[in-house]
């Protein structure tokens, strides 16, 4: 069977988002690099300045600059101002596709490279969260019992929990980094997993290869490791499509509410907290990440489903 | 059916439980106490020694937790750090609230999402059927403290007809003054909580609806002379709504993390902001308190929905 067209699509524009995210920092400056703060603050998108540096280091973003002679006449913020050419060390032309913030910053590089870190650590959590769920899942139905009763339990309580308040608590208590970030995301997620394995698991014991492979011999480990473990990655792979989006979700609300990346790093979150207390000047600090963030979570979405579309027309 | 009920409620004490000991388990566990997380760290040993005592913490970890699932039991739920007052009296005033935006937005998730799914499945593979599930796509994946933000852009700083933030103006007002004041400032959060909650509504509901319409006895009412639309409300919208009922407590987790970023976006004052504010100042017992009472109400809705679905549905009565 083809791929549905519109998961197809998403498939591309996921690609494309992560394409970005990887080689996007290469092409523009790192969102630090500000010229002159007070002249390109809250620029509205394609704004173009002209970025004098000047022999001290210090940078001029004018609207428009002339030279007479060998000086330099330039507007900034308004205002006419004569810049001795000597002082001059270069000019260049900048132009800020989708404004800045309030600081200067450049809203496209920020996203650019915001967007590796909602991405990474979206993968990261997905990571985390599917390898302790399948890990949970296995063990309680392979060893079934009381590991599977108390397993599935634990499972059930955590899943009672809203993420966001457990998220919080684990945040209080343990100082926020990277590594951190994604394990406390995949502490909080991965009772779905365990399900899913531990349903996948039961219903392959059944099955007559798994007879077959006793009445030979296997030993438990082989059969689980080499025969039932596999047969189960299809399911998976679906199921963790259809949680990145969410987790990217997450991942955002948590830097949106400060708890997550640590500025002067960002994610799309972050970038929306920013956007927030300078929603009165610029519309451009929340719709462009909100725009992205969006577009990511529905593309992983619609991937999953076409996966899941597939993979029943598989079977 | 009573042993069934009974058994319910039993199993969802037991999450409860295990959810208490288990946040107790990971404040206790977790690096560093509450001397060393509260205290001044510049404090002498000998005084710090003294806190540890005066906290309790000089006690062994099961003497502890007993204490402690004692005093939970009887609705003390310790003093917060960072108010210096009892967490049981802070969570009382933040509940009405966070009940009150909570189950407005529910309310206008369920009806937004049914409404939604019905004009679908009256023409399903129609152009308004596909507009319509693109959008409400594009509602299941939106942020929701993106889609309150530009919300508050669009109606409170571009139009300048909805206030942006908090649940009443400053000025005090009473009577039916006070009233539209509340109501005009529940608009935008209400309105986030519905629109990012009704479109996964809007696509189950849609999915079972086209199912429910194919069957025998919806062909059976149109026979009869039924027309369409009465076919589709009066006889599959029913049945197609039934696992709604169940599909809306298992989405309760979710309404609760997405009502607390409202409420962060909106400063209003519920139990979201309040746990917010408390996980900025790491005030522990607040937010073991805050997990325990979002986790009970998880689970009493979860309770409710099955009763629910048990007093609708005669086929999935135990």
């Amino acid at each position: 069977m083809r791929w549905p067209p519109l998961a197809r699509r998403s498939a591309l524009a996921l690609a494309v988002v992560a394409a970005l995210a990887v080689v996007g920092p290469l092409l523009c400056q790192p969102p630090d690099a500000i010229s002159d703060p007070a002249a390109t603050a809250l620029l509205a998108p394609g704004s173009r300045r002209l970025v004098l540096t000047l022999a001290d280091g210090t940078t001029l973003a004018a609207e428009q600059a002339v030279q007479v002679g060998g000086d330099w006449e330039i507007r900034r913020l308004g205002k006419l101002r004569a810049v001795p050419g000597g002082d001059v060390r270069g000019v260049e032309s900048r132009r800020y596709w989708l404004g800045t913030d309030a600081l200067g910053r450049d809203v496209l590089a920020r996203l650019l490279w915001g967007g590796r870190v909602s991405l990474a650590l979206g993968l990261l959590a997905l990571a985390v969260s599917t390898l302790l769920g399948a890990a949970v899942g296995l063990a309680a139905s392979w060893v079934g019992g009381a590991v599977d009763a108390t397993l599935m339990r634990l499972a059930d309580a955590v899943l009672a929990v809203p993420m966001l308040v457990l998220v919080l608590l684990l945040t209080a208590l343990l100082r926020p980094s990277l590594g951190v970030l994604a394990v406390v995301i995949g502490l909080g997620s991965w009772m779905g997993v365990a399900r899913l394995m531990r349903a996948q698991v039961q219903a392959l014991k059944q099955r007559d290869f798994v007879l077959g492979l006793r009445a030979i011999g296997a030993s438990p480990a082989r059969i689980l490791l080499r025969h039932i473990v596999p047969n189960t990655l299809a399911p998976l792979g679906q199921d963790a499509a259809l949680r990145l989006g969410d987790l990217i979700l997450i991942e955002s609300s948590l830097s949106f509410l400060g708890f997550g990346v640590q500025p002067p790093a960002a994610s799309w979150g972050s970038l929306l907290a920013d956007g927030q207390a300078a929603l009165g000047s610029g519309w451009w600090l929340v719709v462009f990440p909100g725009c992205l963030l969006a577009a990511t979570v529905l593309a992983a979405a619609l991937l999953a489903e076409g996966l899941q579309e597939r993979l029943r027309h598989l079977r | 059916m009573t042993r069934r009920v009974l058994g319910r409620i039993a199993a969802s004490l037991v999450v409860l439980w295990v959810v208490a000991t288990g946040t107790y388990g990971l404040v206790a566990l977790a690096p560093g106490d509450a001397s060393s997380r509260i205290a001044d760290p510049r404090l002498p040993a000998a005084a710090r020694e003294r806190w540890r005592r005066d906290f309790g913490l000089d006690r062994p970890l099961p003497a502890r937790y007993l204490g402690w699932l004692a005093a939970t039991l009887r609705g003390d739920l310790d003093v917060s750090w960072q108010h210096r007052r009892p967490v049981a009296g802070l969570l009382a005033e933040a509940l009405p609230p966070t009940v009150l935006l909570t189950s407005l937005g529910l309310l206008v998730e369920t009806l937004g999402g049914l409404a939604i799914a019905v004009v679908q499945a009256m023409r399903p593979r129609s152009r308004l059927d596909r507009w319509l599930g693109a959008a409400s796509l594009l509602g299941y994946a939106a942020p929701p403290f993106a889609v309150g933000l530009g919300l508050v852009w669009l109606f409170s700083y571009a139009l300048g007809w909805l206030p942006p933030s908090h649940m009443l103006s400053p000025a005090g007002q009473g009577g039916w003054a006070h009233g539209r004041d509340l109501a005009a400032h529940l608009v935008l959060p209400v309105a986030t909580i519905g629109l990012t909650g009704m479109g996964a509504l809007a696509r189950y509901t849609r999915g079972s609806l086209v199912e429910e319409r194919s069957q025998g006895y919806v062909l059976a009412a149109l026979a009869r002379g039924c027309s369409r639309r009465r076919a589709l409300l009066a006889h599959a919208l029913p049945n197609a709504a039934l696992p709604l009922v169940t599909v809306l407590g298992l989405s309760l987790p979710f309404l609760v993390s997405g009502s607390l970023l409202v409420e962060v976006v909106f400063a209003w004052p519920g139990m979201g902001q309040l746990l917010f504010q408390a996980a900025l100042a790491r005030d522990i017992p607040l937010l073991m308190a805050g997990t325990l009472v979002g986790t009970a109400a998880v689970v009493l809705g979860n309770v409710l929905a099955d009763l629910a679905a048990w007093w609708l549905d005669p086929r999935v009565r135990p």
